[in-house]
């Protein structure tokens, strides 16, 4: 269990969470302002204060990672050089960013200003998630070192994103809504889809080293894929087929779903981080 | 061209005795969880064969644990050594996973990494690493890099080591017999 590597896993899953949601609520205050109704501005108004807590989580588990917790700032000093400094600086922006979102949507939810916060908050969170994968482009570690590894990121804001906000319209049934939650069912389908093309082309590298080898069975090997699988993948597929067939779904339903995405997409990230850290020391 | 130190290893002559990684551990008085040289084991049951080789840190021109590390706790000093200011460390790990060749060990009960400097204490005493000079076998030295290089033959890698092209380990292994095929 000691190579789950649980702190980092709960900060890039929760902080990934976290920028998904405030992009997706950005897109819908953008592109279809009317979907917001005064019937559902109380759930998103939920969700646009939901941001904070989930970055403040994310950030305080990275502390938990450090042998010396309390020389966590030291982190900065290197920015020239680590990109492991400069993740933090992203990640310190955007809870700065997440703070003053969170707070308008808490304070003035009916002021539609907050969006080019919201929309501020999206890019230096979309920047801060490449960033956070690139920290794992380690020549020496050729499992982490791939475009597969950015890629697993955004999506995992994507599918949590988009999930996050149909659980917000989730009682809403007019018109407008409906077809965003159609919008979202197609959203959540391609993430899964392009997920399964993830996994499927580091399935491929198999052989490429020993190393390699041992991370992708390590991978596919584990009773934890299995729960990666059924609840971040075969669960998220149902809920998007259910939007796009007619929008109507209750909201326990994608609360459930909600869950299952979320522990899917840790279950996932467990996975990155044992199926190399396991192999420890590699030489 | 800045001098570069580096080590040499004789794997065809060790017979794995680890008189190396205890004096290691004697004179740099490391943690139990801690080993700045380790020597590793090659077994194969067909063909048969055992081999060991006794490795610390390889200073290397590329050192991974320096590029990645957020603290900047990692210096290359004029003379090529990679030495770490332990004093600066958060214990985030970050070289523990940069590294190709695992030098850099975490302590948990520290909360700390640290890593082989090449003896630089007995260095700037004009001594040797104590490694090369525990050696029973003389199977190990120490030097500039060019000079072993015009002492001694051998390879940067061998089947199943890192790729020397990630780092340019400062090392010369003459490897042993089953790795020659």
């Amino acid at each position: 269990m000691s190579t789950w590597e649980l702190p980092l896993v709960i900060f890039t899953v929760f902080g990934q969470w976290a920028i998904g949601l405030a992009i997706m609520l950005t897109l819908v205050e953008y592109f279809s302002p009317a979907t917001i109704t005064e019937a559902n501005l109380k759930q998103f108004r939920m969700g646009g204060m939901a941001v904070l807590p989930l970055v403040a989580v994310g950030l305080l588990f990275s502390i938990f990672h450090l042998g010396r917790p309390f020389a966590a700032y030291r982190a900065l000093f290197n920015l020239g050089q680590s990109m492991l400094s400069l993740e933090i600086a992203f990640f310190l922006v955007v809870g700065v960013l997440a703070l003053i979102y969170s707070y308008m949507w808490w304070k003035t939810p009916d002021k539609s200003s907050r969006k080019i916060v919201g929309a501020a908050l999206s890019i230096v969170g979309l920047a801060a998630i490449v960033i956070s994968s690139k920290v794992y482009a380690l020549p020496a570690r050729l499992a982490w070192d791939s475009l597969q590894t950015t890629a697993a990121f955004i999506l995992t804001a994507v599918l949590l994103g988009a999930v996050s906000v149909a659980l917000l319209l989730g009682k809403s049934e007019d018109e407008t809504s409906l077809k965003a939650k159609k919008v979202f069912g197609w959203v959540i389908l391609g993430a899964v889809i392009a997920t399964v093309v993830v996994l499927a082309l580091f399935a491929q590298t198999y052989g490429a080293s020993a190393e390699q080898s041992a991370a992708v069975a390590a991978t596919f090997a584990s009773a934890i894929f299995v729960v990666r699988l059924v609840l971040g993948i075969l669960i998220p597929v149902a809920l998007a087929g259910l939007f796009v067939a007619n929008g109507k779904s209750s909201s326990t339903i994608i609360s459930v779903a909600l869950f299952s995405v979320v522990i899917g997409e840790l279950s996932g990230r467990i996975l990155f981080y044992s199926s190399v850290m396991s192999q420890y020391p590699w030489f | 061209m800045a001098k570069q130190v580096g080590f040499y290893m004789n794997m065809a002559n060790c017979y794995g005795c680890q008189t190396c990684q205890v004096a290691c551990k004697s004179e740099q008085q490391t943690a139990p969880a801690v080993s700045f040289r380790r020597v590793r084991q090659f077994n194969n049951d067909y063909p048969v064969m055992h081999a060991t080789l006794s490795m610390g840190c390889n200073h290397c021109e590329k050192p991974q644990c320096l590029v990645n590390c957020p603290v900047g706790a990692y210096t290359k000093l004029d003379n090529g050594i990679v030495y770490q200011d332990h004093s600066k460390c958060i214990g985030c790990r970050m070289c523990v996973m940069a590294c190709p060749y695992g030098v850099p060990q975490y302590d948990p009960e520290e909360g700390k990494t640290s890593k082989c400097s090449y003896c630089k204490e007995r260095i700037d005493q004009g001594l040797q690493p104590r490694c090369v000079e525990a050696c029973p076998g003389g199977n190990l030295a120490a030097g500039d890099l060019e000079e072993l290089k015009a002492k001694y033959s051998g390879v940067q890698e061998f089947p199943g080591m890192p790729a020397a092209a990630i780092t340019n380990p400062s090392i010369i292994i003459n490897p042993a017999k089953a790795f020659k095929k």
